[in-house]
């Protein structure tokens, strides 16, 4: 099997059982609880579009390994238009289930492995890439969810990770064994992992000479002994939990963003899944090359897919209300356009400029510049975006009573007197609450946080911009001479 | 080319419930070392963690025997087996030739 369905995923999700714990209580089936059964749809109809041939393009590639189809989550980009298509599918996805596609951010981890690798191997003549390699084709072969974990808990940020008093706040190597490795620790603000076959763990950040034992990438299969998944739970997840109705919320199928911390107690990794391991002076790399692809997918075409919805529900609000021809509406409505279509123009430019790295490896990665402008750019965008959609859909998008009170005989005429528009009060309050899932949910501090913080970009901006040769340039035209 | 198993980086697990050989299954290489670990460090299946599914083995060379608590059937046993393994990311097959051994046994 190269491609699995959507059902295929489904079904082999219903039998695994990870150690899930979401809103006081063990999870026993994902498929049974209406906060991680979110997650697990949104995953499914990931699976879903790879079956339609309108988006074969886009969401099947061709593995450099075996020369057979694969979906692109589990594909090394070899060239530009596999960057290109990468993007694509960011924002295909996005647009698509209006919340994370689960298996991204290990897409974006993979391409990052098969880079550094790759370049272990040459350097040091370690057997990582081979490694890596085995199993990208098993997890190809068999079509796996593979999500990323990077983030460390990182406790007290002044202090380095071996100088933490609990030193749990970051995944490390407990113990090495013939057959593998003992690691314990735990990641935070983890995507889909619960609803995934395996995730792929690589260090939070650069490491020191002397932080060996937090220089870890590995693969790890979901429902491993010692491994327990604690989900993020707030008012958007109390909603759909006892909500008798799940069309009432704002994305009825798959929901808000759903999240895990994932504690490692003392969890075993064989050799054969390990593919960094003290190797401290590649953490470094392994990190910024993942950032890279990430800030370009995430930042460039996933928001983007985003305000796309966002932008539909907001024109939809304008009509309903009678107001979508006032110009001050039209030109809020063409400021969100500005917004998140220059993310997608830096996307597509991190693509176009991408390069192979490091030469003679074959993985293409995209521009970093491109990739954080399309990242920073967003990170402010989005607040704009969900601010006019806020702004044009009025107090409504806060104030609307539920959906099923339409129906009661004492107060649905009130209802529906109070807020038939130009449209009946049924479609008013189902965009509002669309609306009100966009604007007061998530997906802000989100967008914000999500492939890194905006003082990440910043300062890859500082590092990445030649200033010096920007002052030449001023100086040349002024006709000023150069400094002695 | 057929590849070997070694070359391409899987090891096929040969299962027998109750003394009788009853399924292969196929998983990235260092999977039966997982499955080992799991139930001899971790008194666990994949998949089972702190549930109230405690397993007693030993393992001699790459053959591991495992005693399930509770009298179970076959049926009951190959469920579970089936259970742990595809937590542990590994799948039923039908062809090649098994260098790992799991024996299980349900208490008497």
């Amino acid at each position: 099997m190269a491609l699995k369905t959507a059902k295929e995923y489904l079904d082999s999700i219903n039998k695994m059982k990870p150690r899930v714990y979401c809103g006081g209580k063990w999870v026993k089936n994902l498929l049974k609880n209406p906060v991680t059964k979110s997650m697990v749809m949104a995953n499914s109809a990931i699976y879903g579009l790879a079956e339609d041939p309108a988006h074969k393009e886009v969401m099947v590639a061709t593995s450099h390994l075996t020369g057979e189809p694969v979906n692109r989550n589990l594909n090394v980009a070899r060239n530009i238009h596999d960057l290109d298509m990468r993007q694509e599918m960011a924002l295909l996805t996005s647009q698509t289930v209006g919340t994370c596609n689960y298996r991204c951010v290990g897409c974006d981890a993979l391409n990052s492995l098969a880079s550094t690798t790759w370049e272990m191997d040459r350097d040091l003549g370690t057997k990582y890439n081979e490694s890596f390699n085995k199993w990208l084709a098993y997890a190809q072969a068999n079509d796996l969810a593979v999500s990323g974990a990077i983030t460390d808990a990182k406790g007290d940020r002044k202090k380095r990770p071996s100088q933490q008093d609990d030193i749990d706040t970051y995944v490390h190597l407990v113990e090495k064994r013939d057959d593998g490795i003992v690691v314990r620790g735990i990641k935070v603000s983890q995507s889909g992992a619960i609803g995934s076959h395996e995730t792929l763990v690589l260090p939070g950040g650069s490491l020191k000479e002397g932080e060996e034992k937090f220089a870890l990438a590995f693969a790890v299969q979901n429902s491993v002994p010692g491994l327990s998944y604690i989900c993020q739970y707030n008012a958007l997840s109390a909603e759909r939990e006892y909500c008798d109705n799940e069309d009432e919320l704002g994305n009825p199928l798959y929901g808000q963003r759903e999240t895990s911390t994932m504690y490692f107690d003392n969890v075993f990794i064989p050799w054969e899944r390990v593919f960094l391991c003290g190797e401290t002076k590649y953490c470094g790399k392994m990190v910024t090359r993942f950032a890279k692809a990430h800030r370009m997918n995430c930042g460039g075409a996933c928001k983007v897919g985003f305000a796309d919805l966002i932008i539909g529900g907001t024109m939809m609000a304008a009509e309903y209300i009678g107001v979508e021809k006032i110009p001050h509406i039209q030109e809020k409505i063409v400021d969100m356009v500005r917004y998140s279509e220059t993310s997608h123009a830096c996307a597509i430019a991190a693509a176009m400029r991408g390069r192979e790295e490091p030469k003679g490896s074959g993985v293409f990665l995209p521009d970093d510049l491109f990739g954080n402008a399309a990242k920073l750019n967003i990170a402010h965008g989005f607040y704009e975006i969900i601010k006019n959609a806020g702004d044009i859909g009025g107090g409504l998008v806060v104030t609307a009573p539920r959906m099923k009170d339409l129906d009661d005989p004492e107060v649905g005429p009130v209802l529906k007197k109070a807020f038939g528009a130009a449209a009946p009060a049924d479609k008013r309050m189902k965009v509002a609450k669309f609306l009100q899932h966009w604007t007061a949910g998530l997906h802000g501090v989100g967008t914000w946080h999500g492939a890194g913080a905006p003082q990440g970009q910043r300062f890859m901006f500082t590092l990445l911009t030649d200033f010096e040769a920007k002052k030449k340039m001023a100086k040349k035209l002024m006709g000023m001479k150069e400094d002695k | 080319m057929v590849l070997s198993n070694k070359e391409k980086g899987v090891e096929i697990i040969d299962v027998s419930i109750d003394g009788k050989v009853w399924r292969k299954y196929e998983g990235l290489a260092g999977t039966f070392a997982c499955f080992a670990d799991s139930c001899l460090r971790m008194k666990t299946l994949p998949g089972f963690y702190r549930t109230d599914l405690a397993v007693a083995g030993e393992l001699k060379g790459r053959c591991l025997r495992l005693m399930l608590p509770g009298k179970r059937s076959p049926a009951v046993l190959r469920e579970i087996l089936d259970a742990a393994l595809l937590n542990i990311v590994a799948f039923p097959c039908t062809v090649g030739e098994a260098e790992c051994f799991i024996e299980v046994r349900s208490e008497k």
